[in-house]
């Protein structure tokens, strides 16, 4: 039954999403049409489709293939509500749901003012979905009836919903590592949004350039959805780095793997147009590059699907096993041709009415801001993507990996770090040097302070020095300009500092907002910075009663444990772990071995403290002791802190932009 | 006695200042020895381990990963140096088993392609700027 509703919810979408591409073309061609139902349609199919899939999980329906392969009576809450988007079609399906409910979003605003530039918008939209649901509908249903069933898997299956239908007994299951921590959960929903997000100011863009209105109504109109998707791109990012240090015990956050970049790719294109849009928004500048840019980081989100849904990263040879690869690559080619022909057909129509007066001006500071963020993400997608074509071109193999990436990035994030300090209090147009002198000279001295007390303090490492030198610069700058605004605000107000200081928000949200993210940028790069120099590790053997010391800990092996569990056979080491002869806590590292794979998996134990975490992982455990890798990472909060304080900026500035008509500041400053 | 200076010696002795941090900095940093690290970890992070995913030898808890981790370790005691341990460790593999790609023809790309970025980006930035200053009308 779950067959069959799920693929009249899937059809029903795509049908929506087809009469939306015919009806919102008309639209745009200043012919009337009911926008509304239509969208309604789509978003009726989108949400059934969830819905029919996560009721087919929820109750056990082994008949539907997709659930035969993925789930398990076994699979406790919430994990069993995630599966239905944590493997290949499902997570399909809560793509087309998202992409649906940011379509219907647009269709309301277009239908409260019905105009052709949100029209053809809606059009780009519906092309999109199109797409998706299209590829729901015939190369990954989620919904094929399984016809050949063996003991906990599904071995033939049709797309048709009214064959003799065979279910397991149960499931496989999902994937073990996707089902030990809440934030798997919830991480790839948060992305998605971010991902899908994107669409809508590539759509408005492309509307713009084929109805032949450039200019920055489509910048204005976007923008909201932009800084939506920014948000929780930002906060599915720092979400999944977080899951993957407390999960996977690589020990690290960040490994510059390739599922990784696909989404850090469109963050850094996506953060660059929030600038470069503002710039064109209050100087006319960077039409032309917007575009572009625009075009960018909604074609690096299907890229970034492509490398992580098509198989293509484990081996180019791989790439036949799912035909969702080659579809998404079409899709992507479709995408690059079909926008940037638009783009060349359209450049008489972009204008560059405005140039820049001097480089030493905040417009200047974002043509810089550019600049950086754009080379950050060509390096970012040469080194992920460029083995893979060397690979299929000429069969040689290279790999491109951590020492790569920080080596090349690192300058990159200083040099925006710099700029990030900097540029918020250049003044538009010209900036005199004198005038910025002013507003960052007390704030360098507090930065070079605190450089200067870290080595009096014993920090010898030149990059912590140097980032904190950068960051406690940064934040005085932001905070002393805060003072001064709100100082200003107070005296020509009569009211207190105090008052105005928490009106500051109210008044200029998009400007405060992109400061607190800015605030959480620092933060990170303090973190990494202190992460990856100042942490400790070390590796040893140990027997059932030793005590080793490390980093101001006493560590105390315990015993070792085994568990043997339905999918898997789980030993740990039980260790006590104190310092100064007080007790802290005790830690439990595992090796999981899982009965459908060879490959031993290794779950840390972490300990979080405010002063850093100390984590430790299992390499070996035996009848002759354990193996034990220790590593102590100072602050490692700060990580995590800071990049939802990334997230928590774009939503403040979100705020305020409903009410910008008010003030002529744009949303980011 | 701040209030017996002039604004203009009170800016310079701001600079003073600053211009001391800084040199501190500078001088402190450049003088400081090289913070010591575990040799073995950090090259163990350069090489790919053969038979995981996408792990270096020194993440993985893989017997290989181990042996080659423990081979690593061997060659530092015997004095090799960086490279040649990581050219020792990966004889017998393919030059993919190296994390940090080496420099040749068929990798140049990796790095002259962010260098073409920037410089043509550097460019088109620096044509930007009006080249004749416009009064206003």
């Amino acid at each position: 039954m779950f067959s069959f509703l799920g693929l009249v919810a899937v059809l029903t979408a795509l049908a929506g999403a087809g009469l939306l591409v015919v009806q919102a073309t008309q639209v745009a061609r200043g012919k009337k049409a009911d926008l509304r139902r239509t969208n309604l349609l789509l978003l009726g199919g989108a949400v059934s489709a969830m819905v029919v899939l996560e009721l087919a999980i929820l109750s056990n329906d082994f008949t539907v293939r997709y659930v035969a392969d993925h789930h398990s009576v076994t699979t406790p809450f919430p994990y069993n509500v995630a599966t239905g988007w944590a493997a290949l079609e499902g997570s399909i399906v809560l793509w087309g749901l998202i992409l649906a409910v940011y379509t219907w979003l647009l269709g309301r605003a277009v239908a409260r003012q019905p105009d052709r530039l949100g029209a053809g918008a809606l059009t780009v939209m519906g092309v999109v979905a199109l797409f998706f649901f299209g590829v729901m509908a015939t190369i990954a249903n989620p919904f094929e009836t399984c016809t050949l069933a063996a003991a906990r898997s599904c071995l033939e299956s049709s797309p048709l919903p009214f064959v003799t239908a065979m279910a397991p007994a149960d499931g496989f299951g999902p994937n073990p590592l996707l089902q030990n921590h809440i934030l798997m959960a919830i991480h790839p929903p948060m992305l998605y949004l971010g991902f899908i997000g994107l669409t809508v100011p590539f759509a408005y863009g492309m509307s713009a350039l084929a109805l032949g209105l450039p200019g920055t109504a489509w910048l204005e109109r976007s923008k909201r959805a932009t800084v939506v998707a920014w948000s929780f791109l930002s906060l599915g990012i720092v979400l999944g780095s977080w899951w993957a240090y407390e999960v996977l015990s690589w020990g690290g956050w960040w490994a510059w793997d390739p599922v990784e970049n696909a989404s850090f790719m469109p963050w850094l294109v996506a953060t660059a147009f929030l600038h470069s849009s503002l710039v064109q928004i209050r100087r006319g500048m960077l039409q032309s590059w917007n575009f572009v840019l625009v075009i960018s980081a909604f074609a690096l989100t299907i890229l970034g699907t492509f490398l992580t849904r098509s198989g293509t990263i484990v081996s180019v040879h791989s790439f036949t096993q799912s035909l969702i690869g080659p579809a998404l690559l079409g899709f992507l080619a479709l995408i690059l041709i079909g926008s940037f022909t638009l783009f060349a057909w359209r450049a008489p129509l972009v204008a560059q009415p405005s140039r820049l007066d001097s480089f030493s001006s905040r417009e200047g500071a974002f043509l810089l801001n550019n600049l950086l963020l754009t080379v950050y993400a060509i390096v970012v997608l040469v080194g992920t993507i460029y083995p893979i074509i060397l690979e299929a071109f000429t069969g040689d193999r290279v790999s491109v990996g951590p020492p790569f990436f920080n080596r090349l990035t690192a300058p990159i994030s200083f040099a925006l770090l710099l700029a990030i300090g900097v540029g918020p209090v250049m003044p538009w147009r010209l900036a005199r040097p004198e005038v910025v002198w002013k507003r960052i000279h007390g704030p360098l001295q507090i930065g070079l302070g605190t450089g200067a007390a870290f080595i009096l303090g014993g920090v010898r490492s030149a990059w912590v020095v140097a980032v904190a030198i950068a960051t406690v610069f940064l934040m005085s700058v932001i905070i002393r300009h805060a003072f001064v605004q709100a100082n200003n605000a107070a005296r020509v107000k009569g009211r207190s500092v105090r008052v105005e200081l928490a009106r500051l928000f109210s008044r200029d949200p998009g400007y405060w907002g992109g400061q607190v993210s800015h605030i959480g940028v620092a933060l990170v790069a303090l973190g990494i910075a202190a992460a990856s120099n100042l942490s400790v590790s070390t590796e040893l053997a140990m027997v059932p009663g030793d005590v080793v010391r490390f980093a101001g800990y006493e560590v105390t092996y315990r015993s070792p444990f085994l568990e043997q569990k339905i999918n898997k056979q789980v030993q740990g080491a039980r260790l006590d772990v104190a310092r100064g002869g007080e007790f802290v806590a005790t830690a439990d590292p595992l090796i999981s071995v899982f009965s459908n794979s060879s490959t031993a998996i290794g779950t840390p134990a972490v300990i979080s403290r405010f002063r850093g975490d100390l984590y430790l992982t299992l390499r070996t455990i035996g009848p002759e002791g354990i193996t034990l890798k220790l590593d102590a990472s100072p602050f490692q909060w700060l990580l995590w802190a800071g990049g939802l304080t990334v997230a928590a900026g774009g939503f403040v500035a979100l705020k305020g932009s409903r009410v910008e008509a008010r003030s002529d500041v744009a949303l980011l400053v | 006695m701040w209030r017996y200076l002039s604004e203009r010696t009170i800016r310079k002795l701001r600079l003073v200042v600053t211009a001391g941090l800084a040199l501190f900095v500078i001088i402190a940093l450049s003088v400081a020895p090289e913070p010591s690290e575990d040799r073995a970890l950090k090259i163990g992070d350069q090489i790919r381990c053969p038979v995981c995913s996408g792990e270096s030898i020194a993440a993985s808890p893989n017997q290989l990963a181990r042996d080659m981790m423990l081979r690593v370790r061997e060659l530092i005691a015997a004095g090799y140096t960086d490279e040649q341990v990581i050219d020792e460790v990966i004889a017998g593999y393919t030059d993919a088993q190296r994390l940090d790609p080496a420099f040749r023809p068929a990798t140049a790309a990796l790095w002259t392609i962010p260098a073409l970025v920037l410089t043509l980006g550097a460019v088109a930035g620096a044509r930007t700027r009006r080249r004749t200053v416009m009064t206003d009308e």
